[in-house]
């Protein structure tokens, strides 16, 4: 009798046991999926962060461009210049790489590669904070740029030609403002070869991409896939150089490989596009 | 009320008799077998397994039932001793007992029996053979070839030697059967069979699926072992029947118990 009921304490003991195991295992569980998600969300929250990064130094830099430069909603933008020397942009805004402007040339911008090395744009912000005073005594010939459009009849009417700006029509001249991309690229090349970072090759790829330097842009996502096979970003960016190049089959029977593999349905669609020609 | 589960506990306890034999789809395979290879020109027949799998309840069944018909004698303890050995065999053979003081001399043995071919066929069922020296082994071997003494003999299977590939086997044995664990269904159909042949079909009832699953888990089917559970199952059935009836449901077998069990045979730590 006295056995049994020792027996029975004993019961007790394994039956808290189990569950306490229980609810640990749980308590684990359950920690453990809301930790990720939160992680998951907080993973979300900083690409945003830094779309929202780069899509506001974009808009900044249009800012700037603004009170003398026309928008247009291509990539593409142009106006005349009627003031010999005068600097269309902010000099010491690194984005634009400063060009004295000729009396009546023909502006042309590219869009500057919205990869930014962060320490540098963090010093250069700081700096453009101060130059802002600079800037608010012109505040008054500025206009803020529309995103993507042009600008209205009012605004223009806003627009007054200072002193000594002649607008000279028949002596317009095409200048090609790059970016610091140069230097980006010479940067990005240097933290590639110190990193062997596949992510720095796939930015200078789509950089030279962006440049229709399709043959580098092909030798530096092949870089990158060489490192990390799964990269997808850098496998659509060689295909889309080697298609540029007029390789149209080899880069349909590389994407092909990477989609029997993968089943990415963006692949599929860019060798739909490749196919049609739209590439 | 006690009675009843005092009863049935009783049931379980491992006793090798032809009357707690319960016919199991393998078990009766395995004893067509048997039977059917004693009427073959076999010199000997093997049969094989773990512990508790039911080998020597196989034996005692084919014992009993062929008692009545043919020349056969069951070994169920293993006569260790050579001299004793071939004393119970010459008296098997001869329905004579030799005095204490005189010996069964073995080539006087062999010679009987060679002089009994064509006459007498007689089997001989031996249980716990791995329990036999090596020369009592051989001494079997030589009376088999005799082709008048036909041996049935039982070893446990054990997991580091193979003792079928022993050389005294290996040449002889025509006929191996392997005496294996019982699965989920099988169990249930042992348990539910061995309560119902002894008339506890109401407690029986109460046991439900999950409940045969989870005794297979602990016995992983030794029927030996099952029995040793589902004894003392029964026995706290018994004690809470007598002491703490309010605690025990009529309808549903007791979880509670069947963990306790569990525990005080080690199966899980409390």
């Amino acid at each position: 009798m006295d056995k049994t009921r020792k027996l029975e304490k004993r019961w007790f003991k394994y039956k808290r046991k189990k569950i306490v195991s229980i609810l640990l295992t749980s308590s684990i569980l359950t920690m453990l999926i809301s930790s990720s998600y939160y992680l998951f969300k907080s993973e979300k929250l900083n690409l945003e962060r830094l779309k929202t990064f780069f899509l506001s130094s974009s808009t900044e830099v249009k800012n700037n461009i603004s009170d003398n430069v026309e928008l247009k909603p291509s990539s593409l933008i142009t106006k005349k210049i009627e003031d010999t020397n005068q600097t269309l942009l902010d000099l010491n805004n690194s984005l634009i790489v400063p060009f004295i402007i000729e009396k009546g040339s023909e502006i042309s911008l590219e869009p500057v590669i919205p990869i930014i090395d962060m320490d540098k744009e963090e010093s250069k912000r700081t700096y453009i904070k101060k130059k802002k005073v600079y800037h608010k005594k012109n505040i008054e010939h500025r206009v803020q740029a529309k995103k993507s459009n042009y600008l209205t009849q009012k605004e223009l009417s806003r627009i007054t030609p200072s002193k000594g700006m002649v607008r000279d029509t028949t002596k317009l001249k095409k200048i090609q403002l790059s970016s610091s991309s140069i230097n980006y690229m010479e940067t990005m090349k240097k933290k590639f070869l110190k990193n062997k970072n596949p992510r720095d090759a796939l930015l200078l790829a789509k950089a030279f991409y962006k440049r229709k330097l399709y043959k580098k842009a092909e030798k530096w996502s092949f870089s990158a896939n060489k490192i990390d096979k799964n990269l997808e970003e850098s496998w659509v960016i060689f295909a889309k150089s080697k298609a540029k190049l007029g390789k149209k089959d080899e880069a349909i029977k590389i994407l092909w490989m990477y989609y029997k593999r993968n089943k990415s349905r963006k692949i599929k669609e860019l060798i739909q596009n490749i196919k049609k020609g739209r590439i | 009320m006690s009675n009843r589960f005092a009863n049935l506990k009783n049931i379980f306890i491992d006793t090798v008799d032809k009357d707690n034999y319960v016919d199991l789809e393998l078990a009766t395979y395995s004893y067509k077998v048997l039977e059917s290879s004693l009427d073959k020109p076999l010199k000997m027949l093997l049969i094989y397994g773990k512990p508790g799998t039911g080998k020597s309840m196989l034996l005692n069944k084919l014992y009993h039932n062929l008692k009545e018909n043919r020349e056969i004698f069951y070994f169920d303890a293993p006569i260790l001793s050579e001299k004793e050995f071939l004393r119970y065999i010459f008296e098997s053979i001869s329905s004579k007992k030799i005095p204490k003081n005189l010996k069964v001399n073995f080539d006087g043995l062999l010679k009987h029996c060679k002089g009994l071919k064509g006459k007498r066929e007689i089997v001989f069922l031996l249980d716990e053979c791995q329990l036999y020296s090596e020369s009592l082994m051989e001494k079997i071997r030589l009376l088999s070839d005799t082709r008048v003494i036909k041996f049935v003999i039982t070893l446990h299977k054990t997991d580091n030697e193979e003792i079928i590939a022993k050389e005294h086997f290996k040449t002889r044995i025509w006929e191996v059967i392997e005496m294996k664990n019982a699965d989920e269904y099988d169990l249930e159909l042992y348990i539910t069979k061995k309560m119902v042949k002894k008339g506890f079909m109401e407690i029986s009832n109460m046991l439900r699926k999950k409940d045969f699953k989870y005794i297979h888990s602990h016995t992983h089917g030794n029927f030996r072992e099952t029995n040793k559970y589902l004894y003392t199952i029964f026995d706290l059935y018994e004690y809470y029947d007598e002491v703490e009836p309010h605690k025990l449901s009529n309808k549903k077998f007791s979880k509670k118990i069947l963990e306790m069990a569990a525990i005080r045979l080690g199966y899980i730590h409390g």
